[in-house]
């Protein structure tokens, strides 16, 4: 008894546990709901519950026939809307992005050059924001940016514009959204990076004549490229799937896909095209991560083997 | 690259020579903490000079200042007559090597040594051949386009010595260059990076903690303590004639008398001393009237021992050996003088141990020469 309990502990502690805890995890929540995407994408649609076909199916004694539904991939690629909604999501998610690392970074950079004492003060300040509902701070958004709402008030009362701008309901106001809702995603993972620089690197920089901008290119950003990765990836992925932030702030004009994928699931009920809408976007995600990834593990190589 | 002769002249001892390097009662404080303390220094061109304390008497700051990381609260930092105190570190004909070598670690060797030049508008080719000779300088051609975590330690020392180098600075700041390494190894290197200073003709100011490593190195080293240079010499006067107690203790080891002066002549000091239990000689004149209190001190290798008594009357004692420490080359003897004071005196041991004349429990005289000892007054 006592012999099969120390066996049991002993696996409970082993390091094989602490791959198969996150292996499982990701496989259960992960891997499973892939898989049943995937197969209602080679469906059939059919009125009823739920709503679409089988695969598989007993034609007769001992014999089973798989029937996969090319059709929803194919329907995808006669409607030019989805190729448009899968680059505009691509494109908001890139600004948003961008926007994210231009604010992020010299942010992240800051917190790595202040005092410890203060650091943990700013950091804290940093995922503030995650202790309120992230519809509610999606909501504020649109009381900043309506018609009557606080810029458009405070620039008519200051007599700078004479009619409202239309600033909710664009692409712009989705792009400001997502940078405001995954700023923390991008400033956690390039502080890491940036604190981890030792910083006689970039005193031996400006010891060899380079000026402080040479130095930030040359030096600073290099070696803070992990981190770059890592919150890009963080925000950009995130926010190609973005369903809220363009719901609320993008009104008609702005077609992300995730909007899409919630018209044909909710609207249309088909469910087999939304998830072959599905499958295509996370192909079309995973590719070219997958080449980046490649590329970057030659790059970091360096850093990470001490 | 250009082959200079160690300077044989001493530009320290031509009142008329113009000092390369001039600080300027150099002082820095750091919100009330005083690391530097109006430091005055000229260095000479072709020097290598070494700043010598232990750690946190503000030799490394007075490095960083040299090297334009640090502003000095006062005073003024002139590089061959150009004032640079107030200049960025990007802008001055100053290069340094780390102590932890500050190596890029996401450029290969090449890359490093190039780095320096490609920030000056000289062309590709140039750079090519500059870098090639700076690392043919350091023998490290072979490991161009290897990357620093793929060197050793050594290796990295000298491709940081030859990325400091590769932009010619008219001043060379080494911080520490040899501690990382190990012993045999520091050794060997002491002699090389002397070799090349001499090669190169660049002034080379290293800042150290190893006497040792500033003894056998430098043209001069200064010695520091809280922030203040208390003496600037050639290793042999630092060593032979230390002006103050802190000097003699630092370098190397000393024995040290107490005593009264009861003459004070221009050519000689005569000074009573019960703890030595003798009469003590000294063959030059300091700043102590009759009557004053000082130390003479005289080195362990400077006093001699026989088991007879000498001829002299002063500068003599006697004492039992109380113990001896065997290093093969040399034994240091342990002796007890009447008074209770030990006294070092150290041998060559030129025979075997077993036939040596004196050992332990003997009486023994100890004398040596007036010329050797020295008056410390402070």
């Amino acid at each position: 008894m006592k012999k099969a309990w120390n066996k049991v502990s002993s696996l409970v502690t082993s390091p094989f546990m602490a791959l198969v805890l996150p292996y499982g995890w990701s496989l259960l929540f992960f891997l499973i709901p892939f898989f049943i995407v995937l197969k209602i994408s080679f469906s059939d649609l059919k009125m009823g519950l739920p709503p679409y076909g089988p695969l598989l199916e007993w034609v007769e004694e001992g014999v089973l026939t798989i029937r996969l539904n090319f059709s929803n991939y194919a329907f995808i690629g006669t409607d030019s809307l989805y190729l448009l909604s899968c680059l505009e999501s691509l494109l908001i998610a890139l600004l948003g992005t961008i926007g994210c690392l231009l604010i992020g970074y010299p942010m992240a950079y800051g917190l790595s050059k202040t005092s410890p004492r203060w650091r943990t003060v700013l950091l804290m300040l940093v995922v503030l924001p995650f202790w309120t509902s992230f519809l509610l701070r999606v909501y504020a958004w649109i009381g900043i940016l309506s018609p009557h709402g606080f810029i458009n008030t405070l620039l008519l009362k200051a007599g700078i514009i004479a009619s409202p701008l239309t600033l909710l309901d664009t692409t712009f106001a989705t792009v400001l959204g997502i940078i405001y809702c995954y700023l923390p995603f991008m400033i956690l993972p390039l502080y890491a990076s940036l604190e981890k620089i030792d910083f006689t690197l970039t005193e031996a920089a400006y010891d060899l004549g380079a000026r402080p901008f040479q130095v930030f290119l040359k030096v600073i950003i290099p070696l803070s490229f992990p981190g770059i990765i890592a919150g890009s990836m963080l925000v950009l992925i995130p926010s190609v799937g973005e369903f809220v932030i363009p719901e609320l702030l993008g009104g008609s004009q702005t077609l992300m896909i995730g909007k899409l994928l919630w018209n044909e699931f909710f609207t249309n009920h088909d469910w087999p095209v939304a998830s072959s809408l599905a499958i295509l976007m996370l192909i079309f995600l995973i590719i070219p991560l997958a080449i980046f990834q490649q590329f970057q593990e030659r790059q970091v190589r360096f850093l990470d083997e001490d | 690259m250009q082959k200079t002769k160690r300077i044989e002249v001493q530009p320290w001892q031509d009142a008329k020579a113009k000092p390369y390097i001039h600080l300027e009662e150099v002082s820095k404080d750091f919100r009330g903490n005083v690391a530097v303390d109006a430091v005055t220094l000229s260095i000479f061109q072709g020097e290598f000079f070494s700043l010598l304390g232990p750690s946190g008497c503000g030799k490394t700051t007075l490095l960083r200042m040299l090297a334009g990381f640090e502003i000095p609260s006062q005073g003024k930092i002139y590089i061959d007559g150009v004032d640079v105190t107030r200049r960025p570190a990007y802008d001055r004909p100053v290069n340094m090597m780390f102590q932890s070598y500050a190596l890029f670690p996401h450029m290969t060797v090449e890359q490093n040594v190039a780095f320096g030049l490609k920030q000056e508008r000289i062309s590709k080719a140039e750079i090519k051949e500059r870098t090639k000779d700076s690392l043919h300088l350091v023998q490290m051609e072979r490991f161009a386009a290897r990357y620093p975590n793929q060197l050793s330690g050594g290796q990295c020392q000298r491709v940081a010595l030859a990325r400091s180098l590769v932009k010619r600075p008219k001043l060379l700041l080494l911080d520490e260059p040899l501690a990382a390494l190990d012993k045999k190894l520091r050794e060997q290197t002491q002699f090389e990076l002397v070799n090349i200073q001499e090669e190169v003709g660049i002034t080379f100011i290293m800042v150290t903690h190893d006497q040792e490593e500033a003894m056998t190195m430098s043209s001069r080293l200064g010695v520091m303590d809280h922030g203040r240079l208390r003496q600037i010499g050639t290793p042999n006067e630092i060593y032979e004639y230390p002006h103050s107690e802190y000097v003699a203790d630092f370098i190397g080891s000393i024995n040290k008398f107490e005593g009264h002066v009861i003459e004070a002549e221009k050519d000689h000091l005569l000074v009573e001393s019960m703890e030595a239990g003798c009469e003590l000689y000294v063959n030059h004149s300091a700043d102590a009237p009759v009557g004053a209190y000082v130390k003479v001190a005289i080195r362990p290798e400077k006093v001699m021992i026989a088991t007879s008594p000498p001829e002299q009357k002063r500068n003599a004692t006697k004492g039992i050996v109380k113990d001896i420490g065997y290093l093969g080359d040399v034994s240091i003897y342990h002796v007890e003088l009447a008074s209770g004071k030990i006294v070092l005196a150290t041998q060559p041991n030129l025979v075997r141990l077993a036939e040596r004349p004196v050992t332990w429990k003997d009486e023994v005289y100890l004398f040596w020469r007036a010329e050797n000892s020295i008056v410390l007054t402070s």
